[in-house]
């Protein structure tokens, strides 16, 4: 056995971005993570930030294109910005992520908040052909 | 007066902020014959004129401007989020608000009223009979159900009645199937004809 020590790993706003993210798109019926103005000004004041060295908290937001996650007092609070498959229930789509995610984020040790989606297109996937196509109701 | 010990002031006592506040003005009476503020107004007007010159450098620099990929995807993204129109919360429950845009819900009536012979589908807006259903949650769980306003052109020689019942039909299943929420009232004005 090996007497190097194991390195401490902080379960930390990123990470709970990651799972959210992975938890979504391993969800049937998610067509793909939809970015956002707000992400993209996010990201680049993110970078700003980072150039100018400001100093990043536990609580600092970490936004993925279609994710925001914040971290505080052991609760992860998720946004998520989502495309659903047309041949999917949206709601119920958005309710089966919300689940998943919140089981990802129990696996952490973090408590689940509030995990809030936003289905921001509902269509059919790129690669679906006409006869693939979900005859309308 | 009571004055504030924490903001600079000069003799006579104006502050240091009153002088820059209408440093781009002419000096007024007091300050033609203070010679603290005639002097306080000449040291701002350099400040600003430094100020005025590095900010002119700063939109000309090609170092600070942004690159023409980032300018373009926040361009496209301001347009994708234009058209995506409001985003209604559809279900609320204590662990968060599920919404959905509204260009979302009239993409899937487009396409259900689009697979109606000699109907057009045009406009589509979408409202939730529920606008406060996110402020106030309500045990257990509330979802919304939705007004649509729909307004289409149909082919010459429909006959509308007929028509309009069919698509109702046609946005209530695709609602309901698709987006997984209740069509209340559908408000249908047909707008147009068009040739066959």
């Amino acid at each position: 056995m090996s007497e190097r020590p194991l390195e401490a790993r902080l379960i930390n706003s990123d990470l709970v971005a990651d799972l959210a993210a992975r938890a979504a798109l391993d969800t049937p019926g998610v067509l793909r993570l939809e970015p956002t103005l707000k992400n993209l000004l996010a990201h680049l004041g993110a970078g700003t930030a980072h150039i100018l060295d400001r100093t990043r908290t536990d609580s600092t937001p970490t936004r993925r294109d279609g994710v925001f996650a914040t971290v505080h007092d052991g609760v992860a609070d998720i946004h998520l910005d989502i495309a659903t498959d047309i041949a999917y229930t949206a709601l119920t789509v958005a309710q089966a992520v919300r689940v998943q995610i919140a089981r990802a984020v129990s696996h952490t040790g973090l408590t689940p908040g509030r995990i809030d989606i936003a289905i921001l297109a509902i269509e059919h996937p790129p690669a679906a052909t006409e006869a693939s196509r979900p005859k309308p109701v | 007066m009571a004055l504030d010990d924490n903001i600079p002031r000069l003799g006579c006592g104006r502050s240091i902020d009153e002088v820059w506040t209408t440093i781009d003005q002419p000096p007024n009476a007091h300050e033609q014959d203070c010679d603290q503020c005639r002097t306080a107004r000449a040291s701002l007007a350099q400040l600003s004129e430094a100020t005025r010159t590095m900010r002119g450098h700063d939109e000309e620099d090609p170092g600070l401007q942004p690159r023409s990929a980032v300018k373009d995807a926040i361009m496209s993204l301001a347009r994708a989020e234009v058209r995506r129109g409001n985003r209604i919360p559809i279900h609320q429950v204590e662990q968060g608000v599920i919404e959905v845009s509204e260009q979302a819900i009239s993409t899937v009536i487009w396409f259900g009223a689009d697979a109606l012979p000699g109907v057009r589908a045009r406009r589509c807006r979408v409202h939730p009979d529920y606008p406060d259903i996110a402020d106030n949650p309500g045990p257990p769980a509330r979802t919304a159900g939705l007004t649509v306003d729909l307004r289409i052109a149909v082919a010459t020689g429909t006959y509308i009645p007929e028509a309009a019942h069919r698509l109702r039909q046609r946005i209530t299943g695709m609602i309901t199937a698709h987006v997984g929420l209740n069509a209340g009232t559908i408000n249908i004005v047909v707008e147009d004809l068009y040739d066959v």
